[in-house]
């Protein structure tokens, strides 16, 4: 029982941590909290939904499809309206992106409708039994895809220059610029990398959750404790945030039956707990006090 | 001098606005004072003081269940009531300063979103107390004997609290515990030094702040008469965070302008039907784009010397009244 | 007894010593400066007495009492202000404002007399004394202006204002002219030594420019790798071979 709990809980917590990593992405190069993240997600994900269920595509190009419309979207939401509100303070530019996830649901529920859709597996067939555990085909295939993008960004942040200046402008934006990185590029990069991460976590969640306007926003929500719990600017600390935050949630099921129904306050106060002990996050750099 | 008779003046407007105004817009116009208030609170939080809050709502929904408790279960006369919801939710404020000790930007705003949830999750479920998700009818408010039972009654009952209020977060933002805020706000050690208690003025704001948003929620149960826990979700509280930053962070003008921009956009936007979420999610877009640093903070732009000449004569001459 | 007594202070950072055993000891009335090379723990000390770090061993006393007892705001109730390096002014204030938190302490009026708008008469009589303080150092004019805007020497002159306003009796100045050219530093010079006289006040100071150093400071103390390496007057401390070794090192920038 308590494996099984396990087991799902990390199925679930590393879609967490994907999500997650989109956040701290855009967070670490540009200080913008994107909370438009959550319907950024949605809409990616209906593009998926429309490919696969109106134009009967396989599953690779729904798939691809999500994928580029999320590192698009990334490009205008950077560019197209970002860039226009120079030197805007980030409390600002949260709200800019508060105002595109809106933007973005009013389109959506044009396009698509406003009710809730089954979303299809990429792999049906029953579940896998492995010593007592039951494992869906479909985490399986969630952590195949969590453990490959782990892998590529730490090869991307380690070996390549674009990971390098990514790294840079993350830790000190001024002294980046002085060494010719070209930091609104970079910001565009990442605004296209985090929110097509958040496509592709979106289709492996719709089957699970299914789809509709508002669901992913509870998504990011998880999304964006699960960031902080790891420390919000650590990609490390957003996989073992995410991790953590599934788990946790699943062994909520242990609490006594009267406090069942507050299981998210339940959450939030180990979150806060957590954070009482090390208050820049599990793997967060410590908070800096300058004299 | 021409302060005062501005103010005189604006005033006078207000009072004689139920001469010309709907009841429905009064009734708006009510509402908007609600936030005015909340929004009063969450900036001296987070705009002068510093600590990000996303879980306001919370307040809110302490103040509005607090009121109405103390006026439908103990019988409380309702203008006791108000107060001593701003004071109870003022108190819970000390909640969130525990975690506000240790912890800083996003993180505190994490602790402040789980807040508002567990607030969101408890109230449905203390049947006994809230009458769960179907909410609560609030008695009508009665002051020394009349009943405010009609939106005009009501009108004057928020316009009245909101200018208290207004004039109390003056004197706080004017004083040496406004200053103490900003300090801490920008230069932690520097305002240390100069014998400002991190500890004592992080309560201060937090219990100041909790205070003000309750005293919106007393309010807010006895103006629209009835109260559910649903109402007091994220988005209500990523709502008075809008109406601070779009309005103008540390900036109590900023405050009202905000919470009003906000309170009758979606009423301005009621006749395009379909369209209202695209036009209000481009609408704080723009805002955003054009006014960087909120409402208040472009009226201040467009008042400097080098651009007053730029503006329309009839324009300039109002700014130039105004600055006397 | 002196004023402020140091004594075996000993500070780290992860692994690096910052402060090794240093003990000194600054007399009522005196302008003491505190010298030696980058990273030898000038402003590590300034920062122990400000309470912001707690030392690893050692005492620091102020007239008699343990400094080290005391929380960060409560360093300057005791009678102790300071600057900072990199200034400590809040940059979206105005210049009186500024100066008004240096008052903050002596403020009667608690938060609900504020709130109600009672502290006013009290608040009047400071900002006329600030206005005074202000005119005295020519900044007069300048009192309504945001502090971020103005330039840095001027700054610096603001900052040491509002270490004055809080009425102390120690005054520690963390490279008080650095970034000034000759005559600001000559005008920074006489100003130390003008309000030392008037205030009745101790100076401890920390400072590279050795010009301000030999001209106002009464008592040298040398710090390097934090140890004291000599103390006393200022040509002593000058000629003394320590000292001159161990800003050898320095000699390019110095020059």
């Amino acid at each position: 029982m308590l494996a099984q709990l396990i087991l799902s809980g990390l199925a679930s917590g590393s879609l967490y941590a994907m999500m997650a990593i989109g956040l701290i992405l855009v967070y670490k190069t540009t200080h913008i909290l994107n909370f438009g993240y959550g319907d950024m997600t949605m809409f990616s994900t209906f593009i998926a939904y429309m490919l696969l269920t109106w134009y009967k595509l396989p599953f690779a190009v729904a798939f691809f499809g999500a994928i580029a419309c999320g590192l698009l979207l990334g490009v205008i939401v950077d560019r197209g309206f970002l860039k226009l509100a120079k030197d805007a303070p980030v409390t600002s530019l949260f709200i800019a992106t508060l105002g595109i996830g809106m933007i973005l649901e009013a389109v959506a529920g044009w396009i698509w409708g406003y009710d809730t859709k089954p979303f299809p597996y990429v792999i049906k067939g029953p579940p896998l039994f492995l010593g007592g555990v039951v494992i869906r085909r479909h985490d399986l295939l969630v952590f195949g895809v969590a453990g490959a993008i782990a892998l590529l960004l730490f090869a991307m942040f380690k070996f390549t220059d674009l990971g390098i200046a990514m790294r840079a402008t993350a830790q000190n934006r001024q002294a980046a610029r002085l060494m010719g990185i070209d930091v609104g590029k970079i910001a565009t990069l990442s605004w296209a990398l985090g929110v097509g991460l958040g496509a592709l976590a979106g289709v492996l969640i719709a089957p699970i959750v299914f789809l509709d306007l508002s669901r992913m926003i509870l998504v990011m929500i998880k999304a964006v404790a699960a960031a902080v719990l790891g420390g919000f600017t650590s990609l490390p600390g957003a996989i073992v945030g995410g991790l953590l935050l599934g788990v946790m949630e699943n062994l909520t099921i242990y609490m006594p039956a009267a406090l069942a129904p507050l299981k998210t306050t339940f959450v939030f106060l180990l979150i806060i707990i957590v954070l009482a002990i090390r208050p820049q996050g599990l793997l967060g750099e410590p908070v800096g006090r300058r004299v | 001098m021409r302060r005062l008779i501005l103010w005189g003046v604006a005033l006078c407007l207000l009072a004689l606005a139920p001469l010309f105004l709907r009841s429905y817009t009064l009734y708006i116009l009510s509402l908007a004072g609600v936030y005015v208030i909340a929004t009063l609170g969450l900036n001296l939080l987070t705009g002068y003081a510093g600590q990000l809050s996303i879980g306001h709502a919370g307040f809110l929904a302490i103040g509005a269940y607090t009121s109405a408790l103390l006026v439908a279960r103990l019988g409380l006369p309702f203008w006791l009531s108000i107060p001593l919801a701003g004071l109870l939710t003022g108190l819970t404020g000390f909640i969130l300063l525990v975690p506000a000790l240790r912890l800083t930007a996003i993180y505190l705003a994490i602790a402040t979103l789980g807040f508002g949830a567990a607030v969101a999750e408890i109230l449905p479920r203390w049947t006994a107390l809230t009458g769960g998700y179907q909410g609560m009818k609030v008695p009508k408010a009665v002051l020394f004997g009349l009943a405010l039972d009609s939106d005009v009654k009501l009108y004057y009952l928020t316009l009245s609290i909101v200018i208290v209020m207004l004039l109390l977060a003056r004197n706080i933002v004017d004083s040496k515990m406004g200053r103490a805020f900003i300090a801490l706000r920008d230069q932690e050690r520097a305002a240390q030094a100069c014998g400002i208690s991190l500890t004592r003025y992080k309560a201060y704001a937090f219990f100041i702040s909790a205070f003000y948003t309750g005293i919106a929620g007393g309010l807010y149960s006895f103006v629209v008469g009835y109260i559910s826990p649903g109402e007091f979700d994220l988005a209500k509280s990523l709502l008075i965070f809008m109406m601070m930053a779009l309005g103008g962070m540390a900036s109590l003008p900023g405050s009202v302008l905000g919470a009003l921009f906000l309170s009758f956009l979606p009423h301005w936007l009621s006749g395009f039907r379909g369209l209202q979420q695209f036009i209000y999610g481009a609408a704080l877009v723009l805002v955003v784009i054009f006014m960087p640093y909120g409402f208040w903070g472009f009226v201040r732009r467009w008042t400097m010397p080098d651009k007053l000449e730029r503006l329309p004569r009839p324009l300039r001459a109002v700014v130039e009244f105004v600055r006397g | 007894m002196a004023l402020l007594e140091v004594e075996e202070l000993t500070m780290r950072f992860g692994g690096v010593k910052a402060l090794d055993g240093l003990s000194f000891a600054v007399e009522e009335g005196q302008i003491v400066g505190l010298i030696g090379p980058n990273g030898a723990g000038k402003t590590t000390v300034f920062n122990l007495i400000s309470r912001f770090y707690d030392p690893v061993g050692g005492r620091i006393r102020f007239r008699g009492e343990d400094l080290l007892r005391l929380k960060p705001h409560q360093v300057l109730e005791r009678g102790i202000a300071r600057t900072f390096q990199n200034l400590g002014l809040f940059p979206y204030m105005t210049v009186l404002e500024n100066l008004l938190v240096g008052r903050h302490i002596h403020y009667k009026a608690g938060p609900w007399a504020l709130a109600l708008g009672l502290g006013r008469r009290e608040e009047r009589a400071f900002r006329a004394e600030a206005e005074g303080l202000l005119d005295r150092l020519g900044l007069g004019p300048l009192k309504g202006a945001v502090v971020a805007f103005l330039p840095y020497g001027t700054r610096k002159f603001i900052e040491l204002a509002r270490a004055l306003m809080t009425r102390p009796k120690l005054l520690l100045l963390d490279e008080p002219v650095a970034g000034m050219n000759a005559t600001e530093t000559q005008m920074m010079g006489e100003f130390i030594k003008r309000v030392r006289d008037e205030y009745g006040l101790t100076v401890l100071l920390v400072e590279h420019d050795m010009s301000l150093v030999m001209g106002i400071c009464e008592r040298v103390i040398a710090l390097n790798f934090g140890r004291k390496i000599a103390e006393g007057a200022p040509e002593e401390v000058q000629r003394d071979p320590a000292v001159i070794e161990a800003y050898l090192g320095e000699e390019v920038r110095v020059a």
